[in-house]
């Protein structure tokens, strides 16, 4: 993830997981740093949803990298995630 | 999952809604409670409310006595570890270890050689070699060279070829017994090491804190309650506001739980005292035996049963909830509202959370990252069945492994198949409720975007539950069927 790609992927995150979170009805504040699953704002299927939507967007294979929710737990999490090399593909 | 989130009290416009009354008064949220539990005073006044709670508790014959171990835990600091483990094999000693004993003695006659064995001493090595065994694999799965790539699935295979393996005519005599000694003495543990494995490869944490809370001292089913250490370090409270908070949402719910149970007693007490309801399994067998009660008495202890599972499921979990909570651990409840679920899957994240969490993280994950990855539906469908049915299956297949040891093999399996149709039923049913997951838009109005979702996902689990009967291996799918089909006047 470039200096400049890493702001762009959190603000897309950010508007990605704003809508989940509406779909719920939780319009609580959301920090780059609050915790989604482990709060239980999400749930597993809006995981699955993620997965999903990293993989199209972003074409990360999670059975190359390894499935870890925590890796998905923020949005700042999720951005470190997408951004780090070993996640891009080859 | 979405336990929690919908307590937050918000509503799709992000307006805040707060109930004019409430039951339970919100004693986490009083910024003076949360200040007063930090000090000395307050730590006495919440550990007399718990031990009052606890005798009310006694009252009605709902356990809660370790959620005076729980407060003491909170309150060690650093030590809290040494004291949960030391807790935790203090309550597991008091219960024999969950060693099946009877089972095994039962099978030590059977082969014929119970005059040669000395039952405790079996079961003491037994349970040293199984936790050696268990500290052997958790410190190889920590280390990259050893770590076994699919975990779950490596422990299944294992304990199954071993279990078919007590078949083998060769086991004949004192194999056979040792060989089950060794499964009932770890079949308790399996789905803690299965957790304990998958942490183990991502974390580094001593052994002994993982096996601290292999079936932690405020309570467990078969089903690990907090999950693994890892689950439980991202819940734990920090600082001691955190803890005051976290004590107080633990206080908050024993006293909901408590309400619930006097409400499930009275409620047992109406229906089959005042009413003389029967039970639902009494209105199979009486069907089965050719004298089949009225059908309204069929429906209506049908939906009495749906009810008090509610209620004993809500209070069971509630009950090991709060206990973690005394303890530090703001652990996301179990059962949450699930008469409001809309879906089948929601019902199902609602009903029996930990669970669900158990068959999404080892089964569903694994598949869904693995299978099917062009196909967006059929990825996320056959997850759900690998989860709802073949997890689902397997985890009471293992839970009740005695019948192989009574029945034999065969006879477990095929005894099953009701089992197996409800599990296949409810994850095709799931698989599509997930599917055709969407909002549904509020100009429906309430009663067609509420009310009606609410009271089909209650019709469909009150339905399927006539073959839900794990522990039934006598009473074939088709009994069940035709019980079903005279419930719903096909056949008189």
């Amino acid at each position: 993830m470039t200096a400049k790609a890493g702001p762009e992927i959190r603000s897309q995150m950010r508007r990605y997981i704003e809508q989940r979170l509406l779909m719920k009805g939780d319009g609580a504040p959301l920090h780059d740093d609050d915790l989604l699953f482990t709060s239980g704002r999400l749930d597993s299927l809006d995981a699955v949803e993620l997965v999903m939507s990293i993989e199209t967007d972003y074409g990360i294979n999670f059975a190359d990298i390894g499935f870890d929710l925590t890796r998905l737990d923020s949005i700042s999490a999720i951005a470190a995630l997408v951004g780090q090399p070993s996640a891009q593909p080859a | 999952m979405s336990i929690e989130s919908q307590s937050y009290g918000y509503t799709a416009t992000g307006l805040l809604v707060k109930p004019s009354w409430r039951l339970i008064p919100q004693i986490d949220r009083d910024p003076n409670l949360v200040a007063g539990v930090q000090a000395t005073r307050g730590r006495l006044l919440l550990w007399c409310t718990v031990v009052l709670l606890t005798v009310l508790f006694w009252r009605i014959g709902v356990d809660f006595s370790a959620a005076a171990l729980a407060v003491a835990c909170a309150y060690v600091g650093r030590h809290r570890r040494v004291l949960i483990l030391l807790a935790t094999v203090l309550l597991l000693y008091r219960s024999g270890f969950l060693i099946d004993r009877p089972f095994l003695e039962r099978m030590a006659v059977t082969e014929g050689v119970a005059d040669r064995i000395h039952q405790p001493l079996l079961e003491a090595v037994t349970l040293v070699v199984v936790l050696a065994l268990f500290a052997g694999l958790l410190v190889l799965q920590g280390s990259a060279s050893t770590a076994l790539r699919r975990p779950t699935l490596s422990l299944l295979v294992a304990f199954l070829a071993l279990l078919a393996l007590t078949q083998a005519p060769v086991m004949a005599g004192m194999p056979r017994v040792l060989l089950w000694s060794f499964l009932m003495t770890s079949q308790p543990y399996l789905w803690f090491l299965a957790y304990g494995l998958v942490d183990a490869s991502k974390k580094r944490s001593p052994v002994w804190q993982r096996l601290s809370v292999f079936h932690p001292f405020w309570g467990s089913s078969l089903t690990p309650f907090g999950k693994g250490l890892a689950y439980l370090e991202r819940f734990e409270a920090k600082t001691p506001e955190e803890l005051a908070v976290t004590q107080l949402k633990g206080v908050k719910l024993a006293a909901w739980i408590l309400v619930l149970a006097i409400v499930k007693i009275c409620l047992g007490e109406l229906v089959h005292g005042r009413l003389q309801l029967p039970m639902f399994d009494d209105n199979l067998l009486q069907y089965l035996a050719g004298h089949p009660l009225p059908r309204l008495v069929g429906w209506a202890s049908l939906v009495s049963f749906f009810v008090e599972d509610l209620l004993g499921m809500t209070v069971f979990g509630g009950v090991i909830v709060a206990t973690a909570r005394l303890a530090g651990f703001r652990l996301l409840r179990n059962t949450w509202r699930p008469l409001e679920s809309t879906t089948l899957a929601d019902f199902w994240n609602r009903y029996y959370f930990y669970y669900k969490e158990l068959l999404v993280d080892h089964f569903f994950y694994p598949t869904f990252i693995r299978c099917f990855r062009g196909h967006r539906r059929l990825r996320m469908f056959f997850a759900t069945f690998m989860a709802a049915c073949v997890g689902n299956l397997l985890f009471h297949f293992i839970r009740d492994i005695h019948f192989v040891g009574d029945m034999g093999l065969w006879r477990a399996v095929v005894g099953e198949q009701s089992h197996a149709f409800y599990t296949f039923v409810l994850a095709v049913s799931v698989g599509l409720s997930q599917m055709r997951r969407a909002p549904q838009p509020a100009s429906r109005g309430w009663l067609r975007r509420r009310l009606l979702p609410c009271l089909w996902v209650s019709t469909f689990f009150c339905l399927i539950h006539v073959f839900d009967a794990p522990l039934d291996r006598e009473h074939t799918l088709l009994q069940r069927g035709e019980f079903l089909f005279y419930l719903l006047g096909v056949t008189t």
